[in-house]
């Protein structure tokens, strides 16, 4: 089937081509099912009210058109994807891999070579294909295409659904989180949108309104965003938080206008029911966000200054009180509001470990922390939650700070303490861990990884601790992407981030597990459930700690004695066969 | 220009007037004894590229007499009619020429980048340490930031260390249309 010498074919959602229509060699070993069958033929499986995807290769040269459309009230998304030239090292041949997807529309006009991607004899491009089986679409199989006209001539590639009597829950099980820290990235990532808003209330209204785009953009993908505003310092822009005035026992929090701007449709869900720019309409039903950092930090609302004295607890108890009772006066408590030390002493502002905590006399400030938060917020309904990154004092934090921190996102040490994990998680904390995101490199399924483990280990979430840096240019000189899985899109003409491959292949198993999940609870066999799919899969769960750990306290470890790396995206992932996920999902859409 | 030129002068002086208060009320014992030793023993070690956290991750301080120093920082800056940064620099022992902060209150600052273990001290730095005297930075700088050095001494006489006083400089007015 070609129309002007165009030729259109399928590939799997875990298979990505080049700009000639070579398989990634991460990829080549692929060998899924389901998604590419027969030559010209796309058969997918797929649960109501979620996803399913694949990829189009459109290969010949000139001018062409592409749309697709979808029966049964299927809704169908295309996007165009981005090839980042890859950074090259001297002496390396140049490299470009696909991963921001640009959103199209029906019937756009297409070149071959791409004028804007700049690639030399590019020979194919790859675009992504998004099938949404709304929640009320019929069982049974629904029939859709994807048109290519040019040169007067027409091409068609015809796909098909089966929709499935299993429908997905609008919540996910896991929680995929996605970090960020402060808003001066937007600036560099969006020049045009700030060009005449560099301070003032035009900045302030433009960060607001593009962090948001964040929020949404992440929430239709099933995961979730996190945005922290304090600094190391203490300092913060005041869209995160409201004004002090007055001190001690006369002290104030005044003008919340812009913190409401930005967090109560965010607190309140109802900024997940407008749609993103150039991006199809929300899917995924608005719900107010998992949980949001605070601002709160040892030198807000107090003042370090009375840190150790009874000053610090007035001005504590009165500020976080008075944050506390704006947030039920809104009825915003649906979100879980973190309470959350970034700080580290490293960086001399303060002289203990708010995040990852490398020694036990610093436990006494989170103690006195915690004390003086349920003081603060006793009572009240909002979910005060006491966050605390923990890496190398985990072990013992679990026991030293129980009662107090209850919500622990881990570092990779956590693979050393199962039987300490479960007994939190027992008592009814909330554990994640936290990691680095796979390279754009990498085999298409590494972004599962983080997810299976999350999952096969019973956790609640996992946070990829960095997401919005794709780094100084990552469209022609791209380091990787590890730590963004979402690219500015004003280079497209769209005034918010565009989504990328990883993202959506994320989503798909986020869909998955939801599904294995579910399923297995309702049959009471969650843990055999977990411990089979685990058996298949190429990945370790737990270990046992190096020598070091067990014989040294965590103020002497170090990544020589350990052998072992803290900092996430350190340690090189583990190579399965890349279609190593097709047992889960094939599971997965089996109801099992 | 001129308001602006005549704003910073009286920033200058203002800083000034805090760091020759700094210079007496900083105590350099006190100040030596924030890191601990063998925080400071990592920190004089060559970087190791393989291990680049490895001082950041044996960085500790004595807990009392760091809390004591960010007080006396956070009075510092108060002493200024305008924000501005107080930073606490001491000397690597066993690394010349170089200084490692030990303490910052706020976020201005000249010579800090972020994750920064220790910088050589040279120019104005240089200058402070040398002459013991409170020193102003050279006003023109791509941070436009009005900065004033103050010596730290111990009970020996020795300088040991600076604190540094810094504040941004006001953004410079539109020029008016027409």
């Amino acid at each position: 089937m070609t129309a002007g010498g165009f030729r259109l074919s399928a590939a799997h959602e875990w298979v990505a081509h080049d700009p000639f229509g070579r398989v990634k060699p991460a990829d080549a070993a692929a060998q899924p099912e389901g998604a590419a069958g027969a030559p010209g033929e796309v058969q997918l499986r797929a649960a109501r009210n979620g996803y399913a995807s694949f990829r189009v290769l459109v290969t010949g040269a000139g001018e062409y058109r592409l749309a697709a459309s979808a029966r049964c009230g299927l809704e169908v998304d295309l996007f165009k994807a981005w090839y980042h030239r890859m950074h090259q090292a001297e002496g390396q041949p140049a490299a470009w891999w696909p991963d921001a997807l640009v959103p199209v529309h029906g019937g756009a006009a297409f070149r071959l070579p791409d004028p804007e991607n700049r690639i030399e004899g590019q020979t194919a491009q790859e675009f992504w294909v998004d099938v949404f089986i709304p929640p009320e679409a019929k069982p049974g199989r629904a029939a859709g295409r994807l048109r290519l006209t040019a040169g007067g001539g027409a091409t068609e590639l015809p796909f098909s659904v089966e929709i499935l009597e299993a429908g997905l829950p609008d919540e996910p099980c896991v929680q995929m989180d996605n970090n960020s820290y402060g808003s001066k990235w937007l600036v560099g990532l969006y020049p045009e949108a700030f060009a005449r808003a560099a301070s003032g209330p035009r900045w302030q209204a433009r960060t607001i309104e593009l962090l948001q785009h964040h929020y949404r953009l992440i929430h239709e993908h099933r995961a979730t965003f996190h945005n922290l505003g304090a600094g190391h310092s203490g300092g913060f822009d005041p869209i995160y938080g409201p004004r002090l005035a007055g001190r001690g026992r006369e002290l104030r929090l005044e003008g919340w206008e812009l913190f409401d701007r930005h967090y109560g449709p965010l607190l309140d869900g109802s900024a997940f029911r407008r749609r993103l720019p150039g991006s199809p309409p929300p899917r995924r039903p608005a719900a107010p966000v998992w949980g949001v950092y605070t601002p709160i930090n040892p030198d807000w609302p107090a003042s370090y200054l009375w840190w150790g004295e009874p000053g610090y607890g007035v001005e504590f108890t009165r500020g976080v009180g008075q944050f506390d009772a704006h947030l039920r006066a809104n009825g915003w408590t649906g979100s879980r509001l973190e309470f959350f030390f970034n700080h580290k002493k490293r960086y001399r502002w303060f002289e203990w470990d708010g995040d990852e905590v490398k020694y036990a006399k610093d436990d006494a400030y989170h103690l006195e922390m915690g004390r003086l938060l349920k003081q603060a917020t006793a009572g009240s309904p909002v979910k005060w939650v006491y966050r605390m990154d923990a890496s190398w004092q985990m072990k013992n934090q679990f026991d030293r700070l129980a009662g107090s921190t209850n919500f622990w996102v881990c570092g990779g040490f956590l693979r050393w303490y199962p039987e300490e994990v479960r007994r939190v998680l027992g008592r009814g904390d909330i554990v994640w861990w936290y990691g680095g995101t796979p390279s754009i490199a990498a085999a298409t399924s590494s972004i599962l990884q983080n997810l299976f483990q999350t999952w096969a280990r019973g956790l609640g979430g996992f946070c990829a601790w960095l997401t919005t840096s794709p780094g100084q240019d990552p469209w022609f000189d791209c380091e990787g992407g590890t730590t963004a899985v979402m690219y500015p899109g004003e280079r497209f003409g769209i005034a918010g981030p565009i989504p990328s491959v990883r993202l959506k292949v994320q989503r798909n198993g986020i869909q998955d597990v939801d599904l294995v999940d579910r399923a297995a609870r309702a049959a009471g066999r969650l843990e055999e459930v977990r411990g089979s799919l685990a058996q298949g899969v190429p990945l370790r769960l737990w270990e046992p700690p190096p020598r070091a750990a067990l014989e040294l306290p965590p103020e002497d470890w170090d990544s020589i004695n350990l052998s072992a790396e803290h900092e996430p995206g350190r340690e090189p992932l583990p190579e399965p066969d890349p279609s190593w996920w097709a047992r889960f999902r094939q599971s997965a859409l089996a109801g099992r | 220009m001129a308001a602006g030129a005549a704003q910073a002068r009286r920033m200058l002086k203002t800083l000034g007037e805090v760091a020759r208060v700094a210079s007496v009320m900083v105590d350099g014992d006190e100040a030596r004894r924030i890191i601990t030793e063998r925080a400071m023993k990592y920190l004089a070690a060559p970087s190791d590229p393989r291990h680049r956290f490895l001082s950041g991750d044996y960085y500790d301080v004595d807990l009392a007499a760091f809390l004591r120093m960010k007080k006396l920082l956070m009075r510092l800056e108060c002493l200024a009619d305008f924000k501005c940064g107080a930073k606490l620099w001491v000397k690597v022992e066993g690394l010349a020429d170089h200084l490692t902060l030990a303490v910052q209150q706020g976020s201005a600052g000249r010579y800090y980048t972020f994750g920064q273990e220790k910088l050589r001290a040279e120019g104005e730095l240089a200058e402070c340490l040398g002459t013991g005297q409170v020193t102003a930075a050279p006003l023109e700088h791509p941070s436009r930031t009005v900065t004033v050095l103050a010596p730290v001494r111990d009970s020996l006489g020795d300088v040991v260390g600076l604190v540094e006083l810094t504040a941004a400089l006001p953004a410079p007015a539109r020029p008016a249309r027409g």
